[in-house]
């Protein structure tokens, strides 16, 4: 076999392999398709912290998110919307948090990670964040109901 | 993997389970980052960072100065005097092409905020980044920069347009 012949078979066979995880439609992506249900991502996402200073809360999230080597991109004080990426070579996250009123005495911060072209439906990683900004905000971040 | 991609190796073993862990090195990354002013006017800072962005020439893509968030970026070439050399022995010697460093988009996002316990002073963080494309359009690169020369100079620019000293933090 020559040299060429011994290529094409392996780019064949590359492509077939790559067409594994093609699905009928991309435009499907438009909506939501990871396995986590919409209550239990809004569990994993959000804490509430019994505090009513949302630019203070703004703020720390902002420290926390440098902390965790993410670039600020956007941030609105109205809305309470922070967004940030974090790139290591190719592989970079994305990430919004809200900050919004709960009640009159507390607020609800809510995150959400994308990377490698995925939404992030892993618990434990948005417990990491929790942490890091727990420990910032000097306040205890209660699971949300 | 190229040369660049290894020396960057810290950076290219981020796994995604890790993505919002604080690491070892987060704080001595914080501090090469923050420097604190003694200054309380933060909107003078603000003011201040705008103008050494525009000075090197990165346009101001958001800005809120309530939270003290500035982002500027700017395109600029990427082509690498050893990439190329790269590029031609590999042509010259399997006589095909590989694509090469192109374009980059480098990014400063600034942070100015009042210092904890110290209303007199103001910090500032300024993080930079770029991605690279490559000549066959491809994303080549995403990376922070972390070079302390780069924050330093940075700083010291700082120091000199609102007429005060850095201290580190």
């Amino acid at each position: 076999m020559n040299k060429f012949k011994k290529v094409s078979i392996a780019v064949a066979i590359l492509l077939l392999l790559s067409l594994q995880g093609c699905v009928k439609d991309s435009k499907q992506a438009l909506f939501k398709t990871g396995d986590a249900s919409a209550v239990e991502l809004r569990s994993f996402q959000s804490r509430i912290f019994d505090t009513t200073e949302k630019l203070k809360t703004l703020k720390t999230v902002i420290a926390t998110l440098q902390d965790l080597g993410f670039v600020i991109g956007k941030a609105d004080n109205d809305v309470g919307v922070v967004s940030g990426s974090k790139y290591a070579n190719r592989h970079s996250a994305l990430m919004t948090v809200t900050v919004r009123n709960k009640n009159e005495t507390q607020l609800l911060v809510r995150a959400s990670v994308q990377q490698h072209l995925k939404a992030v439906e892993d618990a434990a990683i948005y417990q990491d964040f929790f942490i890091a900004l727990e420990k910032a905000m000097f306040l205890t971040a209660h699971k949300v109901d | 993997m190229n040369n660049a991609n290894k020396n960057k190796s810290a950076e290219d073993e981020m796994l995604a389970a890790d993505v919002l862990k604080l690491t070892s090195d987060s704080m001595s990354l914080r501090q090469m980052q923050t420097r604190k002013y003694v200054i309380s006017d933060q909107s003078k800072v603000i003011q201040s960072a705008v103008g050494l962005l525009q000075d090197d020439g990165f346009n101001i893509e958001e800005i809120n100065s309530d939270l003290g968030v500035i982002l500027g970026a700017k395109n600029r070439e990427a082509v690498e005097a050893g990439q190329v050399a790269g590029a031609v022995i590999i042509a010259v010697i399997f006589g095909v092409s590989v694509p090469i460093d192109k374009e980059q988009k480098m990014s400063a996002s600034i942070v100015v905020s009042e210092a904890p316990s110290d209303p007199n002073s103001t910090i500032v963080r300024v993080t930079f980044s770029r991605l690279v494309w490559n000549t066959a359009n491809e994303l080549s690169k995403a990376q922070r920069l972390e070079d302390p020369e780069i924050y330093q100079t940075f700083f010291s620019k700082v120091s000199k347009s609102l007429f005060l000293t850095e201290q580190q933090i």
